[in-house]
């Protein structure tokens, strides 16, 4: 299987296949841009926990789907949101937008709230973590932030309404 | 002369609380014998302390206030179950002097202190008046109004500078000025004034004493009914973002011997004062100079009790239960240490890297540190929902060592081991001041964490060992799902691959179990 990958703003062509005996104990053989390695991979504890050896070195991560082709992989601590592209949907993302690949995310509400402000304007070029709207509930106000920088798009609440869990906020571009 | 105290063995004790507290409690009860009740909102159906519990009760919505908070109904619920007592953790009703008498009117053991105590110690006004009356230090200065500078001098000569002055009708830093010396006082005590008067109206200031980066250092006391009253040793508290405390350690470097036994003393004070009894902790603010002042009493269990526990082996829920049956304490509180030293981390569902924004949602996986010196107070369990009605703590993980290097290197340890999947949690504020040169040799005040945060400071360090490391385990993830979802069965990976030996081995009817 071939792949593009993408965290933050790097991108990678990954290709990936089931090995046996390729070298010992080896599962898979993946290769990361120009680098490639044999894996030894072990699914654990019912799901979405891995063990990886990789040369003799243990990595455990825990992978998490958040929806189609978007995980986020646990490590040591850390949670990074990972994209998991099939080449063809990623030329016609990247031809769509034009040059830089840009996409339009859609902010939900995490918890139901009253929004009480909106901080920025449609239209407004926004910085990574920038405040957005603020979400009031069990009387404590959070801003809702930006996760990256782009173009806010569209602003779906106005202050004073109610939101459920889930609700959409906002889309960035 | 015949003990008046009744001694009374209690049966079953009704829980006025949830989260790890309650589990907590469940578990003394039972190591004491005591059935235990639960009482849970609607929310709190499945959560880990209605599970260990002997009874459990719904009491209302979601919210606490129709919920953990409705005094009458949890009483009337003791009573109509055949609880013969009430331990209501920490928060919710525990410094509720209401309720505390409405058990004790309705024949139910509360388990804490006096609703008299309770009230006393619950008013800034009378608890600084009672401290005062015996002995106990408190923060010089007073609410008095300043009519004058003479005034104001007399009272800066009284306390000793620094001096702070403060607004009388409000907050915020308005009115509010620093002293550090009488050549200072005419100038601020003018500006304070005027800046009152344009912020609320009303230009009156009073004065406190100015203690500089303090510490926050609280000692715990037990106190029986036959009048003996005991102190446990200090805390160290100092570590707090926004007055929240984040990280707890006993005992504090900061505290030698013979300040334990004075603060100590003052605390026992303290507590007499109010005529106290059962578990409660005495706060205070520690200054450079090794001088210490009353900031509150908490009439309650705290939070962070086990560092106490785990350095002086006194069970505290079981000393509360004790006392409330009326046990005079024993023996085994003279001497208590400390032993070693202990540091508690809360753990919450927040994400430090958004500044704290609440995480909640279902823990997809939770792997909880275990071996030499740890313990986990915990109310959340593997697959358990964390909902957005409550605290979002999650629990506390709790190191003890022989001493405070050991202690830090062993809660770097277990922090590597835990592992949490599907919500964001606080560790990587810990991993930060693990990493801290102040936190690492103890050099704390109730600013520094606050501060630190601010200006960027506390940086967790970077532990990636393989850059490519998201890359190849999304990219694994997303290819075994695709030739799951293509074939419907896992492929030759090793677990299948022992798999097919078994089966063959089976069909055959051949193997060692013959």
């Amino acid at each position: 299987m071939e792949v593009i990958v993408r965290v933050g703003d790097r991108e990678e062509r990954v290709r990936i296949r089931r090995v046996e005996g390729a070298s010992p104990g080896a599962t898979h053989e993946v290769t990361v841009g120009e680098r490639t390695y044999a894996i030894d991979a072990a699914e654990l504890a019912g799901g979405g926990v891995w063990s990886l050896l990789l040369a003799g070195q243990q990595h455990e991560v825990a992978v998490r789907v958040r929806s189609e082709g978007v995980y986020e992989v646990g490590s040591l601590g850390r949670t990074t949101a990972v994209e998991v592209l099939d080449p063809l949907a990623y030329l016609v993302q990247t031809s769509r937008a034009g040059k830089g690949a840009r996409r339009v995310e859609r902010v939900t509400a995490y918890m139901p709230g009253r929004v009480v402000a909106v901080l920025a304007a449609v239209g407004d070029e926004v910085a990574a973590g920038q405040g957005i709207v603020v979400l009031e509930a069990m009387k404590m106000q959070n801003e809702i932030l930006a996760e990256h920088a782009g173009i806010l798009k569209a602003i779906l609440v106005q202050p004073g309404q109610a939101v459920e869990g889930g609700d959409p906020l906002f889309e960035m571009e | 002369m015949p003990d008046p105290v009744q001694r009374k063995r209690l049966r079953k004790v009704l829980i006025a609380n949830r989260g790890e507290i309650a589990v907590r409690i469940l578990r003394g009860l039972h190591e004491m014998g005591i059935a235990g009740v639960a009482v849970y909102s609607a929310a709190d159906r499945e959560s880990l302390a209605v599970r260990l519990a002997d009874e459990a009760y719904l009491i209302g919505p979601a919210p606490s206030r129709e919920s953990y908070l409705k005094a009458e109904a949890l009483v009337e619920l003791a009573v109509r179950v055949g609880a013969d007592g009430i331990h209501p953790g920490y928060g919710f009703l525990s410094e509720n002097a209401h309720f505390a008498l409405l058990c004790r009117e309705a024949g139910v053991t509360f388990i804490g202190p006096s609703p008299e105590a309770i009230g006393s110690m619950g008013s800034k006004v009378e608890s600084r008046r009672l401290m005062m009356a015996a002995g106990v230090p408190v923060v010089p200065g007073g609410k008095d109004p300043l009519p004058d500078l003479a005034a104001a001098a007399a009272a800066a000569e009284a306390i000793g500078y620094p001096v702070m002055l403060k607004a009388a009708s409000g907050g915020g830093g308005k009115g509010m000025r620093m002293i550090p010396a009488a050549a200072e006082l005419a100038s601020a005590y003018r500006s304070a004034r005027s800046e009152a008067a344009a912020s609320f109206g009303d230009d009156a200031v009073y004065m406190e004493k100015l203690l500089v980066d303090p510490r926050h250092v609280e000692i715990q006391i037990l106190g029986d009914l036959h009048g003996r009253v005991v102190s446990l040793g200090e805390r160290e508290c100092s570590l707090q973002r926004r007055h929240q405390k984040v990280v707890e350690e006993a005992p504090s470097v900061a505290v030698t011997p013979e300040l334990r036994r004075r603060m100590g003393e003052a605390a026992v004070a303290a507590a007499r004062a109010v005529g106290y009894s059962n578990a409660g902790t005495v706060e205070f603010l520690l200054a450079k100079d090794g001088s210490f002042y009353f900031l509150e009493m908490n009439t309650r269990l705290q939070v962070e009790h086990p560092v106490t526990e785990l350095v002086t082996g006194i069970d505290l829920v079981r000393a509360q239960v004790r006392i409330a049956e009326g046990e005079p304490l024993g023996p085994e509180v003279d001497d208590v240490g400390p032993r070693g030293h202990a540091i508690e981390v809360r753990l919450y569902a927040e994400d430090p890297f958004h500044r704290f924004t609440p995480s909640p949602g279902r823990i997809e996986r939770l792997r909880l540190p275990e071996g030499p010196g740890v313990r986990n107070d915990f109310g959340v369990y593997e697959g358990a929902e964390v909902t957005i009605h409550y605290d979002p703590m999650l629990g506390k993980l709790i190191v003890w060592a022989a001493d405070r290097e050991k202690a830090l290197e062993r809660l770097a340890r277990a922090l590597s081991e835990l592992q949490v999947v599907g919500i964001k949690t606080n560790v990587p504020l810990f991993e930060a001041l693990l990493a801290d040169p102040d936190f690492r040799s103890g050099n704390l005040d109730i600013g520094l964490l606050d501060r630190k945060l601010a200006a960027g400071d506390l940086v967790p360090p970077e532990r990636t060992r393989l850059d490519d490391l998201p890359f190849l385990a999304a990219a694994l993830a997303h290819f075994e799902r695709s030739q799951r979802t293509h074939t419907g069965v896992p492929g030759t990976s090793r677990r299948s691959q022992w798999g097919e030996a078994a089966r063959r081995e089976a069909v055959s009817g051949g193997g060692a179990w013959k």
